[in-house]
């Protein structure tokens, strides 16, 4: 698994941690069809979790800005995980309105299973 | 001191243009206002609308208008464009009224991330941009026919309830 560059956004794939992939985002996610980019770069990521039983941590903190269709891929990473079983945490800055509105409304896929969990810091 | 908002921009459809549009409506806003949460969301609202004018208009439109001013309790953002057909108009239309049926913006925009989850795989068309707007951008939505360009209008109330009806 290597690290993402497309054009504003770069994604950091980081193992410090035993049992979970993190996934950094930085810059700005605003090209025109996003899943193109953010597909071939998640099912590695995704099959990865999978084999090794780790969960996966998508972290937005550090992210500017992100066009709407981006939200369509992460939801996609959000159905692709609970159908492999894979926890999927997402972290985001609770401090900046736009990552509270948009992150929170996420918690409509969260389900008993805990197998998605919302982390504002 | 009587602040103003003033932009008026005419520019090429082209996507790589959008980033440097929201980067210029982030900038002023904030030199204005210096208010980090409405320069987001009137950066992201301009963004997105230029976004659909540059997806769904006219393939040969030489240009998308943005024009964004304040008024005493608002913003105003409008764009402009040549729709690429009847049923391009029709489907604004269509979304901004489905936008509207709800009580909340809120809950337009949950019950439209709920749907994008129960597309077939493969569609990329999220259909989020105009709901973000009224959730995410506090902005009430409309549009209108104007000598056969589409105009879309958000408008942004300041500290006002993120209502879909305004």
């Amino acid at each position: 698994m290597e690290n993402l560059v497309a054009g504003d956004l770069s994604i950091d794939v980081e193992r410090d941690q035993p049992g979970v992939l993190r996934l950094v985002w930085r810059g700005k996610s605003n090209a025109r069809n996003p899943l193109q980019v953010l597909q071939p770069f998640f099912a590695p990521v995704i099959a990865h979790a999978a084999e090794t039983k780790s969960g996966v941590e998508l972290q937005f903190q550090r992210l500017e800005h992100f066009n709407s269709s981006t939200i369509t891929s992460i939801i996609q990473v959000i159905q692709e995980c609970r159908t492999k079983g894979i926890k999927l945490a997402i972290v985001f800055d609770a401090s900046v309105k736009w990552q509270k509105l948009s992150f929170d409304a996420l918690r409509v896929f969260a389900k008993p299973d805990g197998l998605l969990e919302l982390r504002p810091v | 001191m009587d602040k103003v908002l003033k932009l008026d921009l005419r520019i090429p459809p082209q996507w790589a243009r959008i980033e440097r549009v929201r980067v210029a409506v982030s900038t002023c806003v904030s030199a204005v206002f210096a208010d980090t949460d409405l320069e987001d969301a009137l950066a992201m609202t301009c963004a997105e609308l230029i976004e659909n004018a540059i997806k769904y208009g006219h393939p040969s439109a030489d240009r998308v208008q943005l024009t964004l001013f304040d008024r005493p309790d608002h913003v105003v953002v409008e764009v402009v464009n040549t729709p690429a057909s009847d049923a391009s108009v029709a489907a604004l239309r269509s979304r901004i009224e489905w936008i509207a049926s709800f009580p909340t913006a809120q809950d337009a925009y949950f019950a439209a991330i709920a749907a994008v989850s129960e597309k077939p795989e493969g569609d990329t068309g999220s259909g989020l941009g105009l709901v973000r707007i009224a959730y995410e951008g506090g902005c009430k939505l409309s549009c209108e026919l104007r000598d056969e360009l589409l105009v879309t209008r958000a408008d942004h109330l300041f500290g006002g309830p993120r209502s879909t009806t305004g």
